[in-house]
């Protein structure tokens, strides 16, 4: 299965990968706009999804990648619905 | 002589194989992109520039860590699983991004340029404040107006 330097590796890329997200959380704590905050959430949102990846082929868990699939859809989901809404509302929230 | 004798004291498992190689390489492009996207969010003017940031780096390093752990998996069916996730990401990445900026259009927030650069004094510039004092109804209808003479 999957070797020790291998696992390594991906786990070493999905921590900096968790890393840069929580840099981007910083851009949904600033704004200065709802878009903005939206943005930012559905790309932490694509990021978690790469890292459930790596953590499915490092761990040989081959279930994570179901739960990978299912964040991607409700990622887009998410963007979509808050999308609409706010033309809907007329506003920017 | 210790870096002569290093190679010998690895472990077979830890053997830096084409595969692992490939692998690093991989995840390396995947946090690199995703670190300009990063960048991006934080030295980019308003939320335009800020989505195309999101919507293109942000999808190659995903595709990259995507590419990183396909090579890894053993099977035909996770490997599917993955490209599937890929063209996912793929697809629904820069749609969202570009459904929820043509809200923030809608709603009229103003492309942010040049002028704008010395009264905002920022990265965080507001994107709202137009040059010439135009509210959203304004901006609406100045829309409407050129769709009309077109």
């Amino acid at each position: 299965m999957t070797s020790p330097l291998l696992a390594g590796v991906l786990l070493a890329g999905a921590t900096a990968l968790v890393a840069l997200a929580a840099l981007v959380l910083g851009r949904v704590v600033r704004g200065p706009t709802t878009p903005d905050r939206v943005v930012a959430v559905n790309v932490v949102g694509t990021t978690a999804v790469v890292v459930i990846a790596l953590l499915s082929a490092a761990l040989d868990e081959p279930g994570f990648l179901e739960v990978a699939i299912v964040y991607g859809l409700l990622n887009f989901l998410l963007s979509i619905g808050l999308a609409k809404f706010t033309i809907e509302r007329g506003g920017v929230l | 002589m210790a870096l002569a004798a290093a190679p010998a004291m690895v472990p077979a498992q830890l053997a830096w194989t084409p595969t692992a190689i490939v692998v690093a390489a991989l995840v390396a492009a995947s946090a690199f992109f995703s670190f300009v996207a990063v960048v991006g969010f934080y030295r980019l003017p308003d939320v335009y520039a800020r989505a195309h940031a999101a919507s293109k780096s942000e999808t190659l390093g995903a595709l990259f860590g995507l590419a990183a752990a396909g090579v890894v998996v053993g099977t035909t069916g996770e490997l599917f699983k993955l490209v599937l996730l890929a063209l996912l990401v793929l697809v629904t990445g820069p749609t969202a991004a570009h459904a929820i900026v043509r809200s923030a259009y809608d709603a009229g927030t103003e492309p942010w340029t040049h002028d704008d650069e010395d009264e905002a004094g920022g990265t965080d510039g507001d994107a709202t404040v137009a040059t010439d004092g135009g509210q959203s109804a304004d901006h609406a209808s100045s829309v409407d107006d050129a769709e009309v003479s077109r």
